[in-house]
């Protein structure tokens, strides 16, 4: 195999599949990158791929091809190399396992190991994917990503639920504690039915390669995992077994009592209560009292820390107009959930003080359906 | 058809697990307990490849890409964990890769033959860290492969809290999964582990089977590849160690205890012997008398003038240890003695009497035919 | 102790006041001021001396020692009884007096503190004169007498607080310790009591000189870590760390204690008071949000000997009937049925977080639950007592399972 490129092309290439390199492996191979030449429809290509057996990157870039072939090099110091070298062509060739970087008068010959012992690289079938605008997508990870879990004993739960139904399009990320659900419609999807967990840190990947990019992401849903193809990068993931605890169940009908606040002052006061909160618990207890009329009603937010000795309580005005009732919540689950909340107010929908409250934001956004549950903490005198 | 032709003799668990794999009734977790090499690990490879393969006509077929890659113990779903001696790196990076260079080193000697056994000088346990690193593996889908396979060996060496964290996957390991355990003793593993499994015995091999797989792999002659099988107690694991440790090289060790004995006066070999039962796992020291055997052995012949080849015959003639070990046991009647004391000595090592004391005893009797030998 | 270039110097103050309980009830009661007193349990029944004053202790009379005996050597020794309340009062106005001086104060008894001083000359003067002040304040504020010891660890400032009494004050500088430990004897270290100091004469080691000298990889052998802390406190090295007076170590344990008015003999009223503490303590678990496996009973009978006895227990508990139970059991076995009780106390330790936190799914926890209950059966009970179903339809499959393995009686099958 024979390339050459820009330095600073070839670094930048480098960079995005470095974060995916284990630090650790036992697996040799690991370790390295693998490097392919491409040259079909006379375009000279250069894949570069990284995986740490769970996540796989792929990276593409044009490169002037002098001979096809492949190799794969020890990561960290490939970047080292690459990135110490002069701003000019870099020239990489390799015979059998031996790899030599070329640039102006240097010669670097590292050993690499042969493709083949590194793992299959996914298959990406373009005509069975379907395309998701990039900015839809970051929108429906970042409202859900926050509530996955991270108990190891329910492995379901650490990633995200993606399901498809007819033109529906769901997200649900739960912990047992908190759930987050969010629904798009989209026109693309009609026929497809999937039902997929993804692990949570290739959504971070694919939020970050997006950026602020407008453009569509294509997506093919694999059956034991998932490929997100960007211009000119690919990420793909294993999918989590399941099966993902049936969330429809849980999600209450018949909550009667509606609270209904303006987001921006209910988050800065939760948090400001929340500092005088149970160190362990963040408990901050939501007292509502019926108002007179629809607005009327009263919320009071109030905190005890035995440890300091300290006590805090606030009162802001809301809409209530149920039955007066106490409820704790840990105000760090309050505040995940209000960040997401877009618009002007909040709905509580709460029935007891030992039950599920659905949250949602008043407006919708346009399009999306999207609410979080949220349990309560069993309040302690 | 399946065909696990790797696997030497052991007719009744290759009727189980291929009567379980043509109707597709395989177990989810197994627990293959047996002498150490008699095919356990082999075996576990064998069926991993077999879940796997992707032939139509025969499985495992060996020379798919799967196969091969399991075979190279470098398949992404098919996970390997060993138990491991304490590190003794200062810093993590260091531990980490002194880690690494070790499996490395592990994984090397089981591709060069799946019944090469592991030794180890102190003791080996599989830590908590790489129980959780196996149920995150189990909990995704597979990669390239059809099941995920993971072999654990010798789990006997698993904590008590990595065995607890371990009992749920083990009882429904997620999605479509295999796990393989390998252990020496059933008696000596938490029952809430044993519980879950599917007991396969490994029984000894036949000494015939040992000798044509000596003659086979290692290329040994009829008659050393006998005598070799003849005191490998049906491991054929234990086999190839010796039959690789007949080198000059390798049986250093008992030379040199053995002229400690004779050259020293009694205070440092003592002290030597302290030394040796603190450092040695008893498995360690029993291998070091099997290596006092093997020098009578030589002494044996040299003294007959009865060699296995030429080649031999100039090898151990040239041995200045050699030499001055003859001085020391000049008839033949206290060769056999000193065997017949190795013997003793290792099975009262067996049996638990304690090292230092074994050993000082064996020392000492040595000692006296020497005495005896003057007089 | 003279601070020079180079990281702070230590300087640690032990305050002991000088026979606490009887200078209480002397300043208290200002007819007993001069007098021999004897602060006691019960001045008419088996009791011993908590403490003496200065002038009883004139005639020999000695902390616990018995009564009739204290009234032989002192007949006209003046039996006060023991009131904790003033004592604890007057100790917490004492800690109010150190933390004018500096922040960290350490109460190591009711009537003991260590101080932490490094630093604060600048604001108050060098280490004695600090001091000086402080017993001036203490003499002024309560009109009680101490003994001040300054060293550069507790170990030394203690030793130091010990030379003079009463009303002394010793700094003990580092040059002066080899000096003084060469013939100083164990037993004065603090942390090493009668027996520990008997077993070290065994071992031919009787002053401090012997104990430094004394090589300290046997003293580990034989007592662990703790024969290394031995070996230093031979050096004079000691422990230098005062926590702040606010700051306080991880929850360990949650207990709560109480002294009775009147030494308890009645069963019932013994009773009572346990469950009343195991209630608290529960409470004070479910406010922390903790809950423990270890159950500690402590009684002190009324001539102030204290037993504790503790048991751990298999699983959790936080609720105070469970406590209750188990401090009961503890009771049984503990108390000795002769003496009064003067104090129980019921603590709960091993701690771990309780959740207070619900769940959206409650089935999923059940078959936790459910799981690590069959677990605990089968291991009791050394075989497959219980087990899935499906585990069951396997075995009837291949000859996998070897006789010894044959599952015995009681085979229930769990869905």
């Amino acid at each position: 195999m024979k390339f050459s490129v820009a330095k600073s092309e070839l670094l930048q290439a480098l960079q995005s599949v470095l974060s995916v390199v284990p630090t650790r492996t036992t697996l040799q191979v690991l370790s390295n990158i693998l490097l392919e030449t491409d040259n079909t429809k006379g375009v000279g290509k250069l894949r570069l791929a990284a995986t740490d057996l769970d996540t796989f990157v792929i990276k593409t870039l044009p490169v002037n091809v002098k001979k096809l072939g492949n190799i794969t090099i020890p990561a960290k110091v490939f970047a080292d190399i690459v990135r110490e070298a002069p701003e000019t062509e870099i020239e990489v060739s390799s015979t059998d396992t031996r790899v030599e970087i070329k640039f102006g008068k240097g010669v670097y010959k590292i050993s690499g190991l042969p493709k083949d012992d590194f793992p299959k690289l996914p298959q990406v079938n373009l005509a069975k994917q379907i395309k998701i605008n990039g900015a839809d997508l970051t929108n429906l990870i970042r409202k859900t990503i926050f509530g996955v879990s991270t108990d190891e004993t329910r492995p379901a739960l650490n990633g995200v639920l993606w399901r498809t139904k007819g033109d529906r399009m769901e997200m649900v990320a739960t912990d047992g504690h908190r759930l987050a659900k969010i629904s798009l419609i989209n026109k693309k999807l009609k026929g497809m039915h999937e039902d997929v967990i993804i692990p949570p840190k290739v959504l971070n990947l694919l939020t970050r390669f997006i950026g602020e990019e407008e453009y569509d992401v294509g997506i093919i849903f694999g059956e034991n995992n998932i490929i997100f193809s960007l211009e000119d990068v690919i990420l793909s993931s294993r999918l989590i077994e399941g099966p993902y605890p049936n969330f429809e169940q849980v999600i209450p009908k018949d909550n009667d009592k509606k609270l209904v606040a303006d987001i921006e002052s209910l988050t800065s006061t939760v948090r400001r209560v929340a500092i005088l909160s149970n160190t362990l618990t963040h408990q901050v207890k939501f007292g509502l009292k019926r108002g007179a009329g629809a607005s009327g009603g009263s919320l009071e937010l109030s905190s005890v820390n035995f440890d300091l000795g300290g006590e805090a309580k606030e009162t802001i005005p809301c809409e209530y107009t149920g039955e007066d009732m106490e409820i704790g919540y840990n105000a760090n689950y309050v505040l995940d959930v209000l960040k997401q909340m877009e618009g002007e107010k909040v709905t509580f929908e709460l029935s007891t003080s030992v039950s599920a409250g659905i949250i949602y934001s008043v407006p919708q956004k346009e399009g999306e359906e999207y609410l979080c549950l949220l349990m309560p903490l069993r309040l302690v005198e | 058809m399946i065909d696990f032709e790797n696997i030497v003799d052991q007719e009744l668990v290759k009727k189980i697990l291929s009567g379980a794999l043509k109707k597709d009734k395989l177990a989810h977790a197994y627990l293959f307990y047996g002498e150490q090499g008699v095919g356990k690990w082999a075996m576990g490879l064998e069926l991993a490849k077999a879940v796997n393969c992707e032939n139509k006509k025969i499985i495992p077929c060996q020379k798919c890409n799967i196969c091969k890659k399991i075979s190279r113990l470098i398949h992404p779903d098919v996970r390997l964990i060993f138990p491991l001696p304490p590190l003794e790196g200062k810093s993590e990076s260091q531990k980490e890769a002194e880690k690494q260079k070790l499996i490395r080193n592990l994984k090397e000697i089981k591709t060069s033959d799946t019944y090469a056994t592991l030794r180890f000088f102190k003791k080996t346990t599989i830590s908590v860290d790489e129980i959780r690193e196996m149920k995150n593996h189990l909990n995704l889908k597979p990669n390239e492969g059809k099941k995920k396979v993971v072999i654990i060996k010798d789990i006997e060496n698993l904590s008590y809290s990595g065995a607890n964290s371990m009992l749920k996957v083990l009882e429904e390991p997620p999605g479509d999964s295999l796990l393989i355990l390998t252990t020496k003793s059933v008696d000596r593993l938490l029952l809430t582990i044993v519980s879950r499994c599917q007991l396969l015995k490994f029984s000894l091999i036949p000494k015939d089977f040992i000798k044509g797989e000596l003659e086979k792999r290692l290329k040994l002659s009829s008659k050393k590849a006998s005598f070799i099988a003849n005191i490998s107690k049906g491991s054929l694991g234990k086999a190839i160690y010796l039959a690789q440790k007949e080198g000059p090289l390798a049986q250093k060790k008992a030379k040199d205890f053995l002229k400690l004995c004779f050259e020293n006066d009694f205070s440092e070999t003592i002290d030597f012997v302290e030394k040796v039962s603190k450092e040695y796992t008893r498995e360690e020291v029993l291998e070091l008398i099997d290596g006092c055997i093997l020098v009578f052995k030589d002494l044996s012949s040299i003294s007959f003038g009865c060699f296995f080849s030429e080649a031999e015959k100039k090898e151990k003639l040239k041995d200045k240890d050699l030499e001055l070990l003859r001085t020391f046991f000049k008839s033949f009647s206290q060769i056999v003695i000193g065997i017949r004391e190795a013997e003793k000595t290792k099975r009262a090592i067996e049996q638990n009497v304690g090292v230092d004391l074994a050993l000082l005893a064996f020392l000492i009797k040595l000692k006296d035919k020497k005495e005896l030998m003057v007089k | 102790m003279k601070d020079s270039r180079g990281p702070l110097k230590r300087v640690i103050a032990h305050v002991d006041m000088n026979a606490f309980f009887a200078s209480v009830e002397q300043k208290h009661n200002p007819h007993l001021k001069g007098k021999p007193v004897l602060v006691c349990g019960n001045p008419d029944g088996r009791s011993v001396v908590a403490t003496a004053s200065y002038e009883a202790r004139a005639y020999g009379v000695k902390t616990g020692m018995s009564l009739w005996e204290a009234k032989r050597l002192c007949p006209n020794a003046v039996l006060v009884q023991c009131d904790p309340e003033k004592y604890v009062y007057t100790s917490m106005k004492l800690l109010s007096i150190y933390k004018i001086f500096t922040p960290k104060v350490e109460a190591f008894s009711v009537d003991e503190a260590f101080l932490d001083l490094t630093g604060t000359q600048r604001l108050f003067g060098s280490p004695e004169e600090i001091a000086r002040k402080i017993k001036k304040r203490i003499k002024k504020e309560l009109g009680l007498l101490c003994s001040i010891g300054i060293g550069s660890n507790k170990l030394l400032a203690k030793l130091a607080s010990d030379l003079k009494k009463p009303d002394g004050l010793v700094c003990l500088s580092d040059e002066e310790v080899p000096q003084i430990f060469e013939k100083l004897s164990v037993s004065s270290l603090c942390g090493i009591g009668p027996k520990l100091s008997s077993y070290l004469n065994k071992l031919g080691i009787h002053t401090c000189g012997d104990l430094k000298r004394y090589p300290k990889e046997v003293l580990e052998k034989k007592f662990g870590k703790v024969g290394l802390y031995l070996s230093n406190m031979g050096k004079g090295i000691g422990d230098d760390e005062v926590l702040f007076y606010y700051q306080s170590e991880p929850i360990k344990s949650v207990g709560h204690s109480q002294t009775l008015n009147e030494d308890a003999y009645s069963f019932d009223v013994i009773e009572k008071l346990i469950f009343q503490l195991s209630e608290q303590v529960g409470e004070r678990l479910r406010h922390y949000g903790y809950k423990g496996r270890t159950v500690c009973l402590t009684l002190r009978y009324s001539d102030f000997s204290t037993f504790s006895k503790q048991k751990t227990l298999k699983r959790f508990i936080w609720d105070g009937r469970d406590i209750y139970k188990e401090a009961m059991k503890i009771f049984g076995v503990l108390y000795n049925g002769f003496y009064g009780i003067r104090l129980a106390g019921v603590s709960v330790s091993n701690l771990v977080k309780e959740s207070f936190q619900l769940s959206l799914f409650e089935k999923e926890r059940k078959k936790e639950k459910l799981l690590k209950t069959i677990d605990r059966i089968n291991q009791r009970y050394g075989d497959f007592t219980i087990t899935w179903a499906r585990l069951l339809e396997k075995s009837k499959g291949g000859n996998v399972i070897p006789p010894s393995w044959r599952p015995t009686k009681n085979l229930v099958s769990v869905n």
